[in-house]
């Protein structure tokens, strides 16, 4: 088997090296000689195992919620669902709530992820210098990563409770509550995070915020780590200011590394099930219409109110959206790359 | 240094941030003319009337008592005058002490009087303090009336609101109104299904409405207790003869008042910091370029020895205060379920902000692992989280590595398909997944977890550890195999060490995402003994009341090896947590 192999990649070698000055592809890839192109049907053997458990519980999932999107299942239907067509789709966009909830799912998504970046860059530049104490830093900032995210949630759910929840009690303390209750900030006070729609929402995004920042911050720890030190020297020679150096070395060598986590930020917070469902103090899938988002909702429909064909509708929708930005977000960072 | 704009800026930005917060923090002294403020505040916010008055009556308790503590300190003040105040006091403060360390008997009776005695002695000395001895009184006196004058508009306020929440006769006017519309369209041949609908629609919200209204009626009952004060307040008035003050005649302008108070208070604040600030900053020049050079050469080789070279001490302070707040911010929900935890039963819920109780007991622990199923889940928890681990990095780093070495058909593709699978929302793919393990008659199993489990942990190890294997150089792998090496060997012997970290984030980002799931375990397993550790807790957290304690302490104990895993592997973490990305 090995000697066989052998024999064919020097054959391929000789093969393609009479086509490889030809090709500029080819000359601008630069490399001498490509082993790897040559085993036509290795690759798809170390990807068989992966793809077989991806396809069985992601893609035939998909399918069958595809198809359940144009069914009337529900509890009752259970067994015997009937075809229905695009009936649930007109449904789902004859409903107003639905361009709220999608409206309140975009300001979940931009606020999380602004906060997530901003936060996570500035704190991973303040880390990336010499500094005394700084792996100690790391590893405080760590933690809200390091826990498993129902405990974080469940931790701020009893933290925003109204009278013994660590939130209103340090806000009472220290006397802002009632400083921004006055300035006009808070429209009451005690905070009634849990039990008013907009508040628990409002809580629901600072948990997000303080569960992703780490994720951010480490992915930008190790792009600035690979950034060479010589672009700063050469950058202080010309006199740069501190201001400059940040916008015009760190930024361009930070995009590449933090556009695929952006990417996947936004994935992961616009399906984000846990937070809100946790918060709102019941995975039965209850709490406020105000203070859901699309993938919350879903979880409502499907599970609190049994409409399943509905619900996959709905997700559908959901899934089609992210696609669409997704698609969106890496053309434009593609490009922003070509042009620089 | 005083020509640079940008002194300036950093000057009055720190001076207004500094003196807003003192400016919080000193103004506890006025705390009492804002209360109606919130109260009116409240009130605009639409709560429900119930709540309004619980809350009207909490601050008419309080400015009683306030008016109570008032007359009584007036009472003191004539009788005592201000000349032996303090030698009152500390006679009076000393046999306090010497009552608590047992030196002395007093009855219940007396320990009360003397309890008000001394705070009355020291309101008096409050007001000393901050008004002077000439307008002391005269301000005493003021304060008294104007507590009795915000009673006042606190119940003007509530009883229009009550008044005009509790009316529901317009909206039955409206519902009625609404009927007969519905009554004639329906009556009429080509009736308009749409308005129909859209009448329906709203006659159904009015009733609602109606309803809640009505339900609300009975939770005021404490609207005759509202009004049996107000006769009594009224009394009072006319006994003492208040003037009222003619220029607030509401509580509205009670909160302008107060509101002027305090910008005014404010401006002060923060004037007051700039002012120090600019002279800190002129004294810190001053000494700095007179010592730098003697004396802080040893100083200055410190820092550059072990900070970056440009930054000043001021810029090293800051950087410190900013990454101390956010770790305390990052650990302590952490910290809180530790105080928590350490709560005995009788005091789970209290105010105090104390790190470790007073009366901390190990109990909720020993509740946690012995009088609960927590045992048993941690090993179910452990025991599928650790194979997911395990199936997670062989099946995701074969994939990475395929991903990364090879050009093949359907090579970005693939990469965007692992993108696309995270996209899926998760609970749509709850009921396939319930329907498909119920087929392989897998339900109720830990294997049954495996499965999905493992499917949600693949896609981001591919990720990381494709991009980790792109940045690990192929000409290692090619003498290799020029030297006789087949391509799995080399994979297992040359790559996999290479890329040790970022097969340690893989193993741990699978283990956490197995560790951590929650919504499909409880889907899946529903039997008590098969229970992981995220479904167990919720179940335990579900009582909330009795067990959070008990929640707390078993959290933690969840949370430790986690956290303990990710400080073990934290220095792969920045190395190893390269996104393959989609680029080339």
């Amino acid at each position: 088997m090995n000697a066989i192999n052998k024999e064919n990649i020097s054959i391929g070698k000789i093969r393609k090296k009479s086509t490889r000055f030809n090709n500029p592809n080819n000359l601008e890839r630069g490399r001498r000689f490509d082993f790897f192109s040559s085993l036509k049907y290795q690759p798809y053997l170390y990807l068989l195992p992966a793809f077989i458990v991806i396809a069985l519980m992601s893609f035939f999932p998909l399918g069958y919620g595809f198809w359940l999107s144009f069914t009337n299942m529900s509890l009752g239907t259970f067994k015997n669902p009937a075809f229905i067509g695009f009936n649930n789709y007109i449904q789902l966009f004859k409903d107003i709530s639905l361009y709220a909830t999608l409206w309140r799912t975009i300001a979940w998504t931009t606020v999380n992820i602004f906060f997530h970046v901003v936060l996570g860059v500035a704190l991973a530049v303040l880390l990336n210098r010499k500094l005394p104490g700084r792996a100690f830093f790391r590893f405080l900032l760590i933690i809200p990563w390091a826990m498993p995210q129902y405990i974080a949630a469940l931790t701020w759910r009893g933290m925003f409770n109204l009278d013994f929840g660590l939130v209103n009690i340090l806000l009472n303390k220290i006397g802002a509550g009632k400083e921004l209750f006055y300035l006009g900030v808070l429209d009451r006070f005690p905070i009634p995070w849990l039990t008013n729609a907009s508040w628990l929402f409002r809580g629901a995004i600072i948990t997000n915020v303080w569960l992703g920042i780490p994720f951010m911050m480490m992915i930008a720890l190790g792009g600035l780590q690979s950034i060479p030190n010589t672009f700063y020297e050469a950058a202080d020679m010309d006199g740069a200011t501190r201001w400059q150096k940040f916008t015009k070395i760190t930024v361009p060598m930070l995009k590449p590394v933090m556009a695929p986590a952006i990417v996947l930020g936004v994935v992961w917070t616009f399906n984000m099930l846990n937070v809100i469902l946790i918060l709102a103090g019941s995975l039965g899938g209850f709490g406020f219409e105000e203070s859901q988002i699309l993938v919350t909702e879903v979880y409502r429909q499907a599970f609190s109110f049994y409409r399943y064909g509905y619900a996959a509708a709905y997700s559908t929708v959901v899934f089609i959206i992210l696609l669409v930005f997704s698609i969106i977000f890496i053309r434009v960072t593609r490009g922003t790359e070509e042009v620089r | 240094m005083f020509k640079s704009k940008k002194y300036w800026i950093w000057i009055i930005l720190c001076g207004i941030i500094i003196g807003l917060i003192a400016g919080m923090v000193m103004r506890h002294r006025l705390e009492y003319i804002n209360r109606p403020v919130p109260f009116a505040f409240y009130l605009k916010g639409g709560i429900d009337s119930a709540k309004a008055i619980d809350y009207v009556l909490e601050i008419r308790s309080q400015l009683e008592r306030k008016n109570k503590e008032l007359q009584s300190v007036l009472e003191k003040y004539d009788k005592l005058g201000i000349e032996n105040l303090e030698n009152e006091l500390a006679e009076r403060e000393l046999k306090k002490t010497k009552f608590d360390r047992g030196e002395i008997q007093l009855n219940r009776r007396e320990l009360i009087d003397l309890e008000s005695e001394i705070s009355n002695l020291k309101v008096i000395q409050n007001y000393l303090d901050d008004y002077g001895e000439a307008d002391a009184y005269a301000r005493i006196e003021e304060d008294c009336s104007a507590v009795i004058q915000l009673e006042k508009y606190c119940f003007d306020e509530i009883r229009k609101h009550v008044d005009t929440y509790v009316d529901v006769s317009v909206l039955r006017a409206q519902l009625e109104n609404r009927g007969k519309e519905l009554e004639a369209l329906l009556a009429a041949e080509e009736a308009d299904e749409n308005q129909i609908k859209k009448l329906d629609k709203e006659i159904k919200s009015i009733n609602e409405e109606i309803i809640k209204k009505e339900a609300k009626e009975s939770g005021i009952a404490g609207y005759t207790l509202l009004m049996r004060r107000e006769q009594a307040l009224d009394a009072l008035i006319s006994e003492n003869n208040i003037q009222f003050d003619p220029s607030y005649s509401s509580i509205n302008d009670f909160t302008l008042k107060s509101g002027r108070v305090i910008n005014s208070y404010f401006i002060i604040y923060i004037v007051g910091t700039i002012i120090v600030l600019i002279l800190l900053s002129f004294a810190y020049n001053l000494i700095v370029k007179k010592i730098r050079v003697r004396r802080f050469r040893r100083l200055e080789f410190w820092r550059s020895r072990h900070f970056e070279k440009y930054d000043s001490f001021i810029s090293i302070i800051v950087i410190y205060v900013i990454l101390i707040t956010f770790s305390i911010v990052a650990f302590w929900p952490l910290l809180n379920v530790f105080t928590i935890s350490l709560r005995p039963d009788n005091n789970l819920f209290s105010t105090t902000l104390e790190i470790i109780p007073k009366d901390w007991t190990f109990d909720n622990y020993r509740h946690a692992l012995f009088e609960t199923n927590l045992l048993i889940w941690l090993k179910n928890s452990l025991i599928v989280s650790l194979s997911v681990a395990l199936i997670g990095v062989i099946f995701s780093s074969s994939a990475g590595y395929a991903f990364s070495r090879f050009r093949f058909y359907g090579r970005r593709p693939g990469m965007i398909v692992l993108l696309v699978t995270q996209m899926f929302p998760a609970p749509m793919l709850l009921l396939p997944t319930y329907v498909i393990l119920a087929k392989l008659g897998l339900k109720d199993q830990l294997t049954g977890l495996l499965i999905p489990y493992s499917a949600l942990a693949i896609p981001f190890s591919v990720w990381l550890l494709k991009g980790y294997f792109d940045t690990i150089p192929r000409s290692l792998e090619e003498s290799a195999y020029i030297d006789g090496c087949s391509l799995f060997n080399t994979f297992i012997k040359i790559v996999l060490p290479l890329a040790k970290p970022a097969l340690a984030i893989a193993a741990l980002f699978s283990f956490m995402a197995a560790w951590s799931e929650y919504v499909i375990a409880r889907v899946i397993v529903s039997q008590a003994d098969k229970m992981t550790l995220p479904v167990g807790l919720v179940y335990l957290q579900g009582e909330f009341a009795t067990l959070w304690g008990v929640y707390s302490a078993a959290a933690l104990i969840t949370c430790i090896p986690v956290i303990l895993l990710f400080i073990a592997l934290s220095r792969f973490l920045v190395g190893g947590l390269t996104l393959g990305g989609l680029k080339e």
